[in-house]
């Protein structure tokens, strides 16, 4: 944007404050990304020195190389595309359970007093600890794993979503009720609104869960999926192979977090200030 | 001048006898009346009762005792012929000025392809042409409190029930605001009912005064205010007889303040 409008602004030199503009840009990505580029070195030059054992951990340039083969042979794409649709396929029906249950929970104060120890008890209960139970009754196909997620995924969401309808400024309610809006009225034009960006800060959580439980449960029994990779991966003892895979499952967390704070800000935008 | 608002032997309280803290009386034997048209205004110290009393007549809550009419109609509930202005501005901070006065307007049952142009006649009238497309965290607190007053001036009430308003703004835009509502209601002449702590403030905007004392909260005053509507005068603030209804007023309030 800073770029754009350089251009645009008949100033003397464009050319010279582009150029300024740009190289502050450099600068301020140059700090930002310096950490990982010490990182990445060190992993690059600490096994090559023989500091330690470069078949545990080889250094980056060869993960890269091993990447690079995964993912020219469509392998990467087709495990990635399996985690990700659980994943995602998971969220969802999260998303679709939590919300409305949320939304009953949190303006239902009875209700909110009947459930809020039962939510307190699941809450707490690792979901990776119910893996068993889960692949006790759904077997281990792609029900088992989904249904991990979405029992995983539900908690951020419900929770938010109870507590953005719980904390709705009252003063709102109130000015809306003295213009005689009814219940249903109320509850659709100000309670809704007001409680968006709480609950999509749930979801955010929520997303971010389902891509972790998920792996650890492709880990312990699936056939495809990146934690099958990964783990696949270190039994065959394609070491490199499962450095890949990890390096590919951090930048997808990282992707996704990204894309999803850039729609919590723009749901949020009002809250500025 | 008829009555708009009659208030007969109103009682408040609050709790129960049984529970720890027991009854709390907000309000005591309140006999109030509001012309037609006037701008009466409320003045008392903070506890006394006086935003639980604007509540009740907004139809927000019930009094324990006693009824309040408008027009000789009991009040049951809230209703487009009353509306709120709050001290906090209460904005819906997801939606743009124009889209707060809308909302008034939605609420009233105002057919939606007339909603944008009676929204904008209002905030005009606020003087706020220009900011509509503004959310209120872009508005300074004096803009805002103008958008709560035309978004509550939007559904054409009869009465405007302001609690405090210009409590919450710096003092050279509450003085800019004071003169913006006298203004507005010389072009709407509403009846208003308006609340406030500052004796200033009341002697300022109001045709009658009625002073309200704490624990039980009642109305222990009620005059007219003798140079009211003269909004020719230069300074008001500096008449003799501002001062001297400035001092009747201190005196009755004093004591309250200091128990």
């Amino acid at each position: 944007m800073s770029f754009a409008s350089s251009m645009i602004v008949s100033s003397p030199q464009p050319a010279a404050v582009a150029t300024r503009r740009l190289a502050a840009v450099g600068y301020q990505a140059g700090r930002q990304l310096a950490a990982c580029a010490i990182l990445l070195a060190a992993w690059e030059i600490v096994p090559r020195l023989g500091l330690v054992d470069p078949v545990f951990l080889p250094p980056f340039s060869t993960v890269v190389a091993a990447w690079w083969d995964l993912a020219s042979s469509g392998a990467l794409a087709a495990h990635g595309a399996a985690s990700l649709s659980r994943a995602f396929s998971g969220l969802a029906i999260a998303i679709l359970i939590a919300i409305p249950l949320g939304l009953l929970i949190g303006a239902n104060r009875r209700l909110g007093e009947v459930l809020d120890p039962l939510i307190e008890v699941f809450r707490n209960t690792a979901p990776l600890a119910l893996l068993p139970v889960f692949t006790l009754i759904l077997g281990i196909g792609e029900v088992s794993k989904v249904t991990m997620v979405v029992y995983a995924a539900a908690w951020p969401i419900l929770l938010s979503t109870v507590t953005g309808v719980r904390t709705v400024d009252p003063l709102l309610i109130k000015a809306a009720r003295s213009m005689g809006l009814g219940p249903s009225a109320l509850f659709r034009k100000v309670v809704l609104p007001a409680s968006v960006p709480t609950i999509f800060t749930g979801i955010r959580l929520a997303a971010a869960i389902s891509l972790l439980v998920l792996i650890a449960a492709e880990m312990v029994g699936a056939r495809a999926g990146l934690g099958y990779m990964i783990n696949a991966a270190q039994f065959n003892f394609q070491i490199p192979e499962m450095y890949a895979g990890i390096i590919t499952l951090s930048a997808l967390g990282l992707l996704l977090n990204v894309a999803l704070r850039r729609i919590e800000l723009r749901l949020s935008r009002w809250k500025d200030a | 001048m008829s009555a708009k608002i009659q208030v007969c032997r109103v009682g408040k309280t609050f709790g129960n006898s049984q529970r720890q803290g027991g009854v709390v009386t907000a309000l005591e034997d309140i006999d109030l009346m509001v012309r037609s048209g006037e701008i009466l205004v409320l003045v008392g110290p903070s506890g006394c009762g006086k935003s639980t009393l604007l509540d009740l007549i907004a139809g927000l809550a019930v009094p324990t005792t006693g009824e309040i009419l408008l027009e000789g109609r009991r009040i049951t509930g809230p209703g487009p012929d009353r509306s709120l202005v709050f001290q906090q501005y209460a904005l819906f901070p997801w939606r743009t000025a124009l889209g707060n006065v809308e909302f008034a307007l939605e609420a009233a049952g105002v057919p939606r392809a007339d909603r944008p142009r009676r929204a904008r006649h209002f905030l005009a009238l606020v003087g706020l042409s220009g900011a509509e497309d503004r959310y209120p965290h872009q508005l300074s607190g004096g803009m805002k409190q103008r958008v709560a007053i035309a978004r509550s001036l939007s559904g054409e009430p009869d009465v405007l029930l302001m609690d405090e308003p210009f409590a919450a703004v710096d003092a050279q835009t509450r003085e800019m605001l004071q003169d913006e509502l006298l203004r507005i209601w010389a072009a709407t002449r509403k009846t208003i009912l308006f609340i406030t702590h500052s004796i200033d403030e009341a002697l300022y905007l109001g045709h009658r005064v009625a002073v309200m004392a704490a624990r039980p909260g009642r109305v222990i005053d009620i005059f007219d205010v003798p140079f009211a509507g003269h909004g020719g005068i230069d300074d008001l603030r500096s008449l003799p007889e501002f001062g001297q209804l400035r001092h009747h007023i201190w005196k009755q309030l004093r004591p309250q303040a200091a128990a």
